[in-house]
């Protein structure tokens, strides 16, 4: 790179606005990384929290919904679910978190659970599908968290490889360019000085 | 014949409606049906079952008899093959020994409904009403298919024809496929003690009545857990009246069995909404309702001959292959000891 | 000695044999099928049941016995000086009634009995004889009292010496 620098004074005034700004990116964007750390964390935890709640909630239904579908008779199950009642549509909308489009996802659920009469199907049935109605409200949101510590996630590690870019390879660069420039342009005036003294010397003489 | 009283009110039995009387033309069947009792599996063999290390484990305990699973055969779906196999074969023989064409119709016609409901929810919206329907009903598939496609209910037999019309009016009341389900539910209610009065059977208007209670107790709690406003869903013709429940839907749980202070139910009722009340699940009112129903096709053991031990071991048979079921899928998903025993009970 | 009286004399007779006879037939009948139903899936229980299908055939015998003794006597009047009065008839008409009806009605429910004591053998092997045998030769008995006294009766009856 040093050997393609034109070492002009122009040259040098440009390196010094490219390192004031590189140095405020870097001040901004470690800023940045902070911040969406920060907020992945606090996403992250709830994370855990939640998804424990809804793995133990799901788990609890396939073991309801397994001890209802053991105790009827196949056919009763076919008829019983046959032709579902409850509607669910889903509605993703963006949100933005530091920048970051992340989703949000909108839920209209309509209709009831419970699609089926009561003489030939069994009571852990209408228990399961409600665990798996309350479920759904966690679900959905744990989707929607995962998704955006996803997201924010790969943003956190696209901020932080430029920081380092920055902090490590572009501003120590132009620092040396800069030294560079400068020492040459010290350089050509030590070299004019001395041209001038010698001149001088000969003019006397 | 004989002129029998048939409408029974509930304080003329302390535990279990009347058997009636023997009937000699069965003496062989009954002979035959009490030597297969014998082949039963005990209930310690369920309570073993339930208490095995694992599913392996318990299904070893049933490999010596007629539940073996063939060797290699891995999956959950060779067992089920089995037990439906089974329950077949069970409903085979109900077939040959009864003599009574008309009890083995009876029974058929459950499947009939149950076809019922499957076809009818699907023609009512706007899906196509396809195939797997259960061949055992009195009804074959491919017919009710025909008639289902074609809305050409003439070709069904009256029962299946009225309810599948009364289902059809009830359903476009407010457009809720639940709606089927209760008329079917309550005209098949109707239909079997109906055929038990025509048929003059005791037995099988004390049973039909039974299971019509047990079910109105199920209904009576589960309406109450899920704080379901629907409250004409239960069915007529028990020994209890319809209101008698909706009266319950007010009471807390502690209170519900003194409300049936007096009837059958009183233990039942107690046991279950006290189990429903604390561990949030209907198991034990299940297992106390199959319990009560044992009891009484247990109580057939008073007839020499007749066709009421043929119908008990049929009922009995089928309700050992669900308890097998029941155990071995709650075992193969490692299920808690305590929650299979509360269901077996 | 009048025709009327012969014919008195031999209806009890033949009433002994098959009313007593009916009865038997409709319990083993009763108790076969019983039998047969057990057997089907059980055959090894053959030796158990057999006393229990047999049991009320009993009464059939009793009958026959009583038939061929009141027979006898019959004969015996005919043989003898008087010959056979109406009173004689109707004595040995009466005498044969005990066991024809004591027949008749307990060989039927012994058979229901031994049905019974059958189907329990099905399921608890090591009662059959405890209990049923037992149970239904407690209905043995009074076929047996109806027997004694149809004997007893035909005993009493005294024939002239004959001419």
């Amino acid at each position: 790179m040093l050997a393609n620098v034109n070492a002009t004074r122009m040259e040098l005034l440009r390196l010094r606005k490219r390192v004031a700004l590189a140095s405020r990116g870097h001040r901004l964007l470690s800023e940045k990384r902070d911040e969406i750390s920060r907020r992945l964390i606090q996403i992250a935890r709830g994370i855990s929290l939640l998804r424990k709640r809804v793995e133990a909630q799901l788990l609890e239904t396939c073991r309801r919904f397994m001890m209802a579908r053991a105790s009827m008779e196949p056919e009763h199950i076919k008829a019983a679910l046959a032709v579902p009642t409850k509607k669910l549509t889903l509605t993703v909308q963006f949100a933005s978190i530091m920048n970051v489009k992340v989703p949000h996802l909108l839920k209209e659920i309509s209709g009831r659970i419970i699609c089926y009469g009561f003489a030939t199907t069994s009571g852990e049935m209408d228990v399961a599908l409600i665990a798996l109605e309350k479920a759904f409200d966690d679900l959905v949101e744990l989707a929607e968290k995962e998704k955006q510590a996803a997201l924010l996630a790969t943003e956190l590690r696209m901020t932080r490889r430029r920081v380092n870019v920055l902090e490590h390879v572009i501003i120590p660069e132009l620092h040396e360019t800069i030294r560079f420039i400068f020492d040459k342009l010290a350089e050509a005036e030590r070299d004019n000085i001395s041209r001038l003294m010698k001149i001088t010397d000969i003019i006397r003489a | 014949m004989p002129q029998v009283k048939l409408r029974q009110s509930i304080l003329e039995f302390s535990t279990y409606p009347p058997v009636g009387d023997d009937d000699w033309r069965y003496a062989f069947a009954t002979a035959r049906v009490r030597a297969l009792e014998t082949q039963m599996l005990p209930r310690a063999t369920f309570q073993d079952m339930a208490n095995a290390q694992s599913f392996e484990n318990a299904l070893d305990m049933l490999s010596a008899g007629q539940y073996a699973v063939p060797k290699g055969a891995a999956g959950f779906a060779d067992i089920e093959e089995v037990l439906l196999q089974r329950r077949a074969e069970v409903r085979e023989l109900f077939a040959s020994l009864m003599i009574d064409e008309s009890i083995v119709e009876l029974f058929k016609s459950r499947d009939d409904f149950a076809n019922l409901r499957l076809a009818l929810r699907r023609a009512l919206t706007d899906k196509p009403v396809g195939a797997d329907y259960s061949p055992s009903g009195n009804v074959a598939p491919e017919v009710l298919e025909q008639a289902f496609a074609e809305e050409n209910y003439a070709v069904l037999p009256g029962y299946v024809r009225r309810a599948a019309e009364a289902a059809t009016i009830n359903y476009y009341q407010d457009k809720d496929v639940r709606r089927i389900d209760y008329e079917i539910d309550r005209l098949q209610a109707l239909h079997n003690i109906d055929e038990a009065r025509r048929l003059g059977s005791i037995f099988l208007d004390g049973l039909f009545r039974t299971q019509v209670d047990l079910t109105n107790i199920r209904t009576l709690l589960r309406l109450k857990f899920t704080e379901s406003e629907q409250i004409d869903v239960f069915l007529d013709g028990g020994f209890l009246e319809p209101a008698f429940y909706k009266h319950g839907l007010d009471l807390g749980y502690e209170a519900i069995g003194n409300l049936f202070f007096a009837t059958p139910y009183q233990h039942l009722v107690e046991v279950g909404a006290g189990y429903l009340a604390s561990n949030k699940s209907f198991l034990k009112t299940e297992g106390q309702c199959d319990r009560h129903l044992i009891g009484l096709l247990k109580s057939t053991a008073q007839i020499t001959a007749g066709p009421q031990p043929i119908i008990a071991y049929l009922l009995m048979k089928e309700h050992e292959i669900r308890t097998i079921r029941l155990v071995l899928t709650a075992k193969k998903n490692s299920l808690d000891t305590r929650l299979i025993l509360d269901r077996i009970a | 000695m009048s025709q009327i009286a012969i014919g008195i004399a031999f209806l009890g007779a033949a009433m002994a044999a098959f009313m007593a006879g009916i009865g038997s037939a409709v319990g083993i009948g009763i108790a076969g099928r019983s039998a047969t139903g057990v057997l089907t899936e059980k055959p090894e229980r053959y030796g158990q049941l057999f006393l229990q299908v047999v049991l009320p055939g009993t009464q059939g015998f009793y009958g026959f016995v009583i038939a061929f003794f009141a027979m006898g006597k019959i004969s015996d009047f005919i043989a003898s000086a008087a010959g056979l009065g109406i009173s004689d008839a109707l004595a040995v008409f009466s005498a044969c009634l005990p066991i024809a009806f004591a027949g008749l009605l307990s060989a039927i429910h012994q058979g229901k009995t031994c049905a019974a004591g059958i189907l329990m053998t099905a399921k608890r092997p090591e009662m059959a004889v405890k209990a049923g045998v037992l149970y239904a030769a407690m209905v043995e008995v009074y076929a047996v009292l109806g027997f004694l006294i149809s004997l007893l009766i035909l005993l009493a009856i005294e024939v002239p010496a004959a001419a």
